[in-house]
């Protein structure tokens, strides 16, 4: 994990709609220039994390069995992801709903549906705000 | 990668493929819940396909069918907390309008 870093290398990108994470992937990859892996499932992430090291994790809120709030438990249960930084995709754009995702130590919180094209500079700008006030 | 990419273009057509089925399931989760079968769950299933459409249709260029699937989610989730008079008639009623959305394919 490369906390304090311009920017993420490494994007662990969890989501359990194909149609969505199929874009994410482009997204990332293709504007972002990120490497990425992506996972359908709360339970995919957690087993591939480790072997992976993301810098930062992108991950859904609303999945079924394992939701985003329990898998980021799970993910920092884990030795040596204890701390990585997370991004919360979510469809409830609620301030409330907001602020209790933050609330959880993700360091921003992404409004579906993105902008594909918008979604890496996005991203960005969350990681810096996050080193700036670190 | 831009809308004309032609990786992006594909997946918006695999996107409206799948759209039958996503509004095929909220259908049948009224059906359910207008018949007693399958209780709350029925309209749990219509949630998340609301849900799914209201956090994906955006990203396809598709914001107005994204507006009408976020109302749509909402009353549902009201009335899956309080089944009051008139729900029913309110949740087909924005589900119909998601359909009246130019470019909506019919469910499946």
């Amino acid at each position: 994990m490369t906390t304090g870093t311009p920017a993420p290398a490494r994007i662990l990108y969890v989501e359990d709609d194909p149609s969505i994470q199929q874009v994410g992937r482009l997204s990332l990859e293709r504007v972002g220039g990120f490497t990425t892996r992506t996972c359908g499932s709360g339970a995919e992430a957690v087993a591939c994390a480790p072997e992976f090291r993301p810098d930062l994790v992108l991950l859904d809120v609303m999945m079924p069995d394992m939701d985003g709030t329990e898998t980021l438990a799970r993910l920092r249960s884990l030795a040596g992801l204890e701390a990585v930084p997370v991004i919360f995709l979510t469809a409830k754009v609620q301030p409330r709903e907001r602020d209790r995702l933050l609330s959880l130590g993700a360091i921003g919180v992404v409004a579906k549906p993105f902008d594909p094209m918008s979604l890496p500079s996005e991203i960005r700008a969350m990681w810096a705000a996050r080193a700036g006030g670190a | 990668m831009t809308g004309d990419d032609p990786e992006m273009k594909e997946l918006a057509r695999l996107y409206l493929a799948g759209l039958p089925a996503r509004l095929g399931a909220i259908e049948k989760g009224l059906e359910e819940w207008e018949g007693g079968h399958g209780g709350a769950g029925a309209l749990d299933a219509a949630i998340r396909a609301a849900h799914g459409i209201a956090g994906s249709a955006g990203t396809f260029g598709m914001s107005e069918l994204g507006s009408a699937a976020r109302e749509f989610e909402q009353e549902a989730l009201e009335a899956a907390q309080e089944q009051g008079p008139g729900r029913l008639a309110r949740l087909k009623e924005l589900f119909a309008r998601m359909l009246q959305v130019p470019g909506t394919p019919r469910p499946s």
